[in-house]
């Protein structure tokens, strides 16, 4: 029974809230200064966590079957870190776009489909020839805009923009998805591997990227292939926010941040944790009462329990007792 | 000698992650526990010193059981 001083109002309101944001459902009961405890500990724990493993520590995955060439991913870490509530439930939306982008691939689209047509600044390089012309080879930037053709599987577009000398270019884009001529990254993805292969040496580093998605093309000119253009264009931010993260980019974050990837992960599994203590007090109130409960000689063997359990000194002896006197 | 004192200043580095969570851990079950304000401030500093107490001693007999290796 709760203390009749600790006045919960609705709890079940309560709860819901400070499952959605730490320390709302305690503010809403007026418990302002558990309020400021919960939320501080536990946002403060989680993006922490999340500034450790730079924005990629939440995720969620869960692969009903083992893709070509990957391990089956499933997140058990993500039903720890839901736990935060909204900072963590973009997630599981994430999964549910990825997963369906996913089996579209798989079912009719063919790899480096246009699923959507494409008009975004671009930045990358070009390898240009075309007889009569000089040869453009190095950094451009301009406009690039790509969709389908209306037949089959070819596709056309058109590329404006400039070297880096400033010399103005317009490119004619025309071919076919299933000639591998168009290459995409994924749409939805937390990391995505937008190295430049075609153009740079061997030994340049891989690029890993949220916020850009790989692009390269093959200009043509009707049968005649000219030569390409590699780059990036941006992914917006609802498309790679908390989104998954597959094998490649694991292995990428975990190299590159080694044992500070795996605290983040604790860092946010702790929070999501701690979350729930939380929404059970905004429910239930606390565990072993107000905590100025007199001791009383006379009553029977439950009460003494009780006032034993609250000046126990580790929380362990004192769950199991107020377990037993439960 | 050397390497082991290397060895133990990089764990070390980890180590401080320990603290901001056990503080969190120690205020948010302690705040789980009890209303009183001044209850969940003496029980959470109490729980915080009863973690990183043990974790300390777990380290200095790893520590030792380690040094000549």
């Amino acid at each position: 029974m709760t203390d009749p001083r600790i006045d919960l109002r609705n709890p079940v309101l309560a709860a819901v809230l400070a499952f959605l944001f730490p320390g709302a459902g305690h503010a809403y009961q007026r418990r302002y200064f558990k309020a400021a405890i919960y939320s501080v500990c536990v946002l403060g724990i989680y993006f922490w966590g999340c500034s450790l493993g730079e924005a990629k520590a939440v995720h969620f995955r869960w692969d009903e079957r083992a893709e070509d060439g990957q391990s089956r991913q499933r997140t058990f870490g993500y039903l720890a870190q839901v736990g935060v509530g909204l900072p963590a439930l973009p997630a599981f939306a994430q999964q549910i776009r990825y997963t369906i982008q996913r089996e579209s691939e798989d079912s009719d689209q063919q790899p480096g489909d246009i699923l959507e047509e494409i008009n975004s600044e671009f930045t990358g390089r070009l390898n240009h020839v075309e007889l009569g012309h000089p040869e453009i080879t190095g950094q451009v930037s301009g406009v690039i805009r790509v969709g389908d053709y209306g037949y089959g599987t070819e596709f056309e577009g058109t590329f404006t923009g400039q070297t880096a000398d400033g010399n103005p270019l317009q490119l004619a884009l025309l071919g076919s998805r299933n000639s591998g001529s168009l290459q995409l990254g994924d749409r939805i993805t937390g990391l995505d591997n937008v190295t430049m292969s075609e153009l740079v040496l061997e030994q340049q580093e891989l690029d890993f990227s949220g916020d850009r998605r790989r692009f390269f093309v093959r200009v043509v000119n009707k049968t005649a292939d000219l030569g390409m253009i590699e780059g990036t264009i941006p992914r917006p931010f609802y498309n790679h926010y908390l989104a998954p993260l597959d094998d490649e980019s694991l292995q990428y974050l975990n190299g590159k941040l080694g044992k500070q990837y795996e605290l983040a992960l604790v860092y946010t599994w702790i929070a999501g944790l701690l979350n729930i203590l939380a929404v059970w007090d905004a429910l239930q109130g606390p565990a072993y009462g107000y905590g100025d409960e007199e001791p009383e000689e006379d009553s029977d063997e439950k009460s003494s329990e009780q006032t034993e359990s609250a000046d126990a000194d580790a929380p362990e002896a004192a769950t199991a007792k107020a377990g037993a006197s439960s | 000698m050397i390497s082991s004192f290397l060895l133990l200043a990089a764990a070390q580095n980890t180590m401080w992650y320990v603290l901001p969570l056990a503080g969190a851990i120690s205020l948010v079950y302690s705040a789980s526990r009890y209303e009183l304000t001044e209850l969940i401030l003496r029980r959470a500093g109490r729980l915080f010193l009863t973690i990183t107490g043990f974790m300390a001693g777990v380290f200095v007999i790893l520590w030792l059981l380690s040094a000549n290796l």
